[in-house]
């Protein structure tokens, strides 16, 4: 049918000859196809794994990340078309099938040697061609981690480089003319002796039998036309007409529904279901046992859900999650002080902190926690799958195409190599659609009616209740402080369960587990701030319940304690929390430059009215550093955040205006989570189940949100995520500032009411 | 058989009338433009305008709108696809994000705009209770006050 997926060409992609190199080789293999479609109509020339030349002279990227908001798809995409030189208009992206040689593979070349040549040189080049070689070999196709840019920066760069030079040596061949009286430009070629011009679309077909550069040159970022503009992005028309395409939108031929629950007590299992009066329910067909609970299958979603709220189910209690949340606090508070618990990892120990805390005679210590948090994405966890013929086809809007391939092959049966993900557009990721659990369940449920699809949806009260969440953190922090009340010493312990590590034992088990938690120190570890002796901790804690990524990680949690923390160091020293922090940062540039710009985009030094408050906080993660002010008031409804201003050095910019659209992103998300998240347990249950417990930010309690972006010529950091860790902070330090009630808990409308 | 008028034309389905009007939309006619976000009717994403009153779908059984004129978010474009103001306004200040609950955000505001009153911040908070994830409501602001303060324009997508 017209409009649905969009994303895909009109018909498989013809890989003529191949782009082993900066490209890799797609042997045999389609770009994504929905068999929706329809009949082809064009001829699609693969230049390399991620550049599509059409006849009609227009541009296909092929992006390996999800696009899930973050405009990533428009962003690789100037990345590629800058060094293709194709122009803007003609450039539209299409997903990538599920291919290591989409992985993020400059994980692997940072772990090589010489890491320090000449980054346009013969070692850094085989370091690169190296890595990715190895990379290809791994589940490396992830988007996540803020890192889509910093992996792609060079090498969407390449790509677009080793095409062109493809498409210029093809027409000076046609032409018989040398290739350097050549140039590209708006998706043609000129030979500028004679002004001949021929589009790519007229040599891609030749072009595509050549070999490519091996190390092309790149431009200088001084001569880039299209990196660094607030170019708008290809994908957001159909957003607004209803035509884009996401998981739950996916329409195959002869499609069935489902939806499933599963066992609402975390850790238990199904015993066994009645689904009787089920059968009277028109459009069921039948119900099927998935891991850990029952699914049930009809003709629309609607008959799917009215059969399985008429389903019995028994579940099997036995080794479930039996704690309250008042329980695991209880349980994590004695753990924030005990010595030698066997499970207490060091982050950090620098400088014999606990000697210089004993010796001070000026201590400060504080308790800090923070709640479970769901994702909460607006389009429910879902996948559409097919198993026939000893193949397994997914649709889905998933962040982990590498990590679902081998699952998928298991849940259906069949070989790793039988295995086609096509990945829709995703309504919100957050970390959760990084799981795998939502596709297993589709590709179970599919199994049982082999040959035909069946879209499995998730209703929000199973997605609230079975997310992977941001685990309840507890911290403890303790300061030496000298004369001048700035810190000689910092001790830290956290108390929780290790998101990082459950992530990986589920859907990377392949990889070793190590010893200790990557995510549980991070933001303290590097914190940027001189605090003399610093020494962390983290106890971990075990549950059923899952624990996974959250935006920004442990950032979130760690985000809340340092820059609450350090507040309150400022306020015991009577200085201004902003000069405060400028005492701690001392030469550091990059830290110092958001800071000073954070506070001038707010008038931090000018008066404030009576009735409102001010708050601050920097934090530096997934390689960029975010300065927040938040200006706040408590009316009779409560409190209000009226302004919040934003300043971030992500290093290069390659679309300045998603970058802004990522700090107001990253800033609701974090507020939200600020003033009305927790998830709650009650015997291994998850309390919430939809919106009216799990409040969230609307229009009428958004604040006005000002970006400024650091010009800076550093290589780039990620900009999904460093919006979210300074909100909480600074929204508590302002509330503080006006009212003189710290408040060291989250969410906030647990202490204070919040219109 | 029910029938009712969708996006300027008559359709019957067939469809218990109880079947709440999203479902109807998004699996039996493939119109999967109207989203499901929670199912409780408490944030948005399946509006749609009943007889131009921005309406929540996905408790409305279908019966209810028998002889009524639906119009979705596949619906709100002009003739020949000449884009509502509304759907200019929200490209020109880039506000989808994900995009996943901006068919029913967008509904919700044609709805409001449409209504002729003066477009205050008070107006759209009072009204638009719609959940966006991504935080894009900001722009969803500036791009309803730009869009209510030049209604009726045809409309080109400039990628620039």
């Amino acid at each position: 049918m017209t409009g649905v997926d969009k994303m895909a060409p009109n018909r498989r992609g013809v890989l003529i000859g191949g782009a082993l190199g900066t490209g890799g080789l797609l042997v045999g293999q389609a770009i994504g196809v929905s068999a929706a479609l329809g009949a082809p109509t064009e001829e699609a020339v693969n230049l390399n794994a991620f550049v599509v030349i059409l006849p009609n002279n227009k541009v296909q990227v092929v992006v390996g990340r999800a696009e899930m908001g973050q405009g990533i798809h428009a962003a690789m995409a100037q990345l590629v078309a800058e060094e293709l030189e194709a122009d803007w208009s003609d450039v539209s992206v299409i997903h990538a099938p599920a291919d290591g040689v989409y992985g993020m593979t400059s994980m692997i070349v940072q772990a090589l040697p010489f890491g320090d040549s000449d980054p346009d040189g013969t070692i850094a080049h085989l370091r690169r061609k190296l890595g990715r070689f190895v990379g290809r070999q791994l589940p490396l196709q992830m988007t996540g981690g803020s890192n889509s840019i910093r992996d792609g920066w060079r090498h969407m760069r390449e790509v677009g480089a080793a095409a062109r030079h493809m498409l210029l040596a093809a027409a000076a061949t046609k032409w018989s003319v040398p290739v350097d009286q050549c140039h590209a430009s708006a998706t043609q070629i000129i030979h500028e002796p004679t002004g001949r011009i021929l589009r790519f679309g007229d040599v891609a077909e030749r072009a595509a039998r050549l070999s490519p550069p091996s190390n092309p040159k790149l431009k200088r970022t001084s001569e880039f036309t299209l990196v660094g503009k607030a170019l708008r992005r290809p994908d957001l028309p159909d957003k607004v007409n209803g035509q884009a395409v996401f998981g739950i939108d996916v329409r195959e031929e002869g499609q069935l529904f489902a939806t499933l629950k599963q066992c609402p007590i975390w850790g238990g299992t199904l015993k066994s279901f009645d689904d009787s009066a089920a059968k009277d329910v028109p459009g069921f067909i039948k119900a099927v046992p998935v891991t850990d609970g029952v699914a049930a299958i009809a003709t629309n979603t609607w008959a799917a859900k009215q059969a399985l709220d008429a389903i019995e189910i028994v579940w099997d209690a036995k080794g479930n999650e039996t704690r309250n949340s008042d329980g695991l606090r209880a349980e994590y508070f004695e753990k924030l002080g005990a010595v030698g618990d066997a499970d207490a990892n060091s982050h950090i120990d620098e400088g014999d902190a606990a000697d210089v805390i004993a010796a001070a005679s000026n201590t400060f210590t504080a308790d800090y926690e923070v709640p479970f948090l769901a994702h909460a994405p607006m389009e429910p966890m879902n996948t559409t799958a097919l198993v026939k013929d000893g193949a397994c086809t997914v649709w889905s809007p998933t962040q982990s195409q590498g990590f679902a391939v081998p699952k998928i092959a298991e849940a259906a049966g069949v070989e790793d190599s039988k295995v086609t993900v096509h990945t829709t557009y995703l309504g919100g990721g957050f970390g959760r659609r990084g799981e795998i659990d939502y596709i297993v369940r589709a590709v179970e449920v599919a199994r049982t009616v082999p040959g035909t699809p069946i879209q499995t949806v998730w209703s929000r009260e199973e997605d609230m209740m079975r997310s992977s969440y941001r685990p309840m953190m507890l911290a403890r922090m303790t300061a030496a402080l000298g004369d001048d009340g700035l810190p000689m010493a910092w001790a830290q312990r956290n108390v929780g369960q290790a998101q990082m590590m459950e992530f990986m034992a589920r859907n990377a088990p392949f990889a070793p587990p190590g010893t200790k938690d990557g995510s549980a120190g991070e933001g303290i570890t590097h914190m940027n701030y001189k605090v003399g002796a610093l020494q962390m901790d983290h106890v971990r804690t075990y549950s059923p319940m899952w624990s996974g990524f959250w935006r920004s990680v442990g950032h979130s949690h760690n985000g809340f304690f340092k820059e609450g923390f350090v507040d309150e160091l400022a306020h015991a020293a009577g200085t201004d929390p902003y000069q405060y922090r400028r005492a701690l940062l001392q030469g550091n540039t990059r830290a110092l430059a958001v800071l000073d710009k954070v506070a001038q985009m707010s008038s931090w030094n000018a008066p404030l009215r009576q009735d409102r408050g001010r708050g601050i906080a920097l934090h530096e993660s997934f390689g960029s550093w975010v300065a927040e002010v938040a200006e706040v008031s408590m009316g009779a409804d409560g409190l209000q955040v009226h302004k919040v201003w934003v300043a971030i050095d992500c290093g290069h910019v390659v679309n300045p205006d998603t970058v802004k659209a990522q700090m107001i992103s990253g800033v609701i998300f974090g507020l939200t989570a600020a003033l009305f998240g927790e998830i709650t347990l009650e015997v291994g249950e998850v309390v919430q189940q939809n919106f009216p417990d799990y409040e969230m930010v609307r229009l009428h309690n958004a604040p006005a949100i000002d970006v400024e972006i650091i010009a800076s010529t550093e290589d780039p950091g990620g900009v999904g995520e460093p919006g979210t860790p300074p909100i909480a902070p600074a929204v508590a330090n302002a509330l503080f500032a006006l009212t003189g009630d710290r408040i060291r808990t989250l969410p906030l409308m647990n202490s204070v009411d919040v219109v | 058989m029910i029938t009712f008028e969708l996006n300027g034309a008559p359709v019957e389905v067939d469809a218990a009338e109880d079947m709440p009007l999203l479902w109807v939309l998004r699996d039996l006619l493939n119109m999967t433009g109207t989203k499901f976000g929670c199912g409780i009717a408490n944030c948005g994403a399946c509006t749609v305008h009943v007889d131009g009153q921005a309406t929540r779908t996905c408790v409305l059984p279908v019966g209810d709108v028998a002889g009524l004129k639906v119009t979705t978010i596949e619906g709100l474009q002009g003739p020949g696809g000449s884009l509502h103001p509304l759907q200019q306004a929200w490209l020109d200040h880039q506000v989808p994000q994900c995009g996943y609950c901006q068919s029913g955000m967008i509904m919700a505001a044609a709805a409001l705009v449409a209504e002729g009153a003066p477009i205050t911040d008070d107006l759209i908070s009072d009204t638009i209770t719609n959940i966006c994830r991504c935080g894009t409501y900001p722009r969803i602001r500036e791009a309803i006050k730009d869009a209510a303060a030049r209604p009726g324009q045809e409309a080109r997508y400039d990628r620039g």
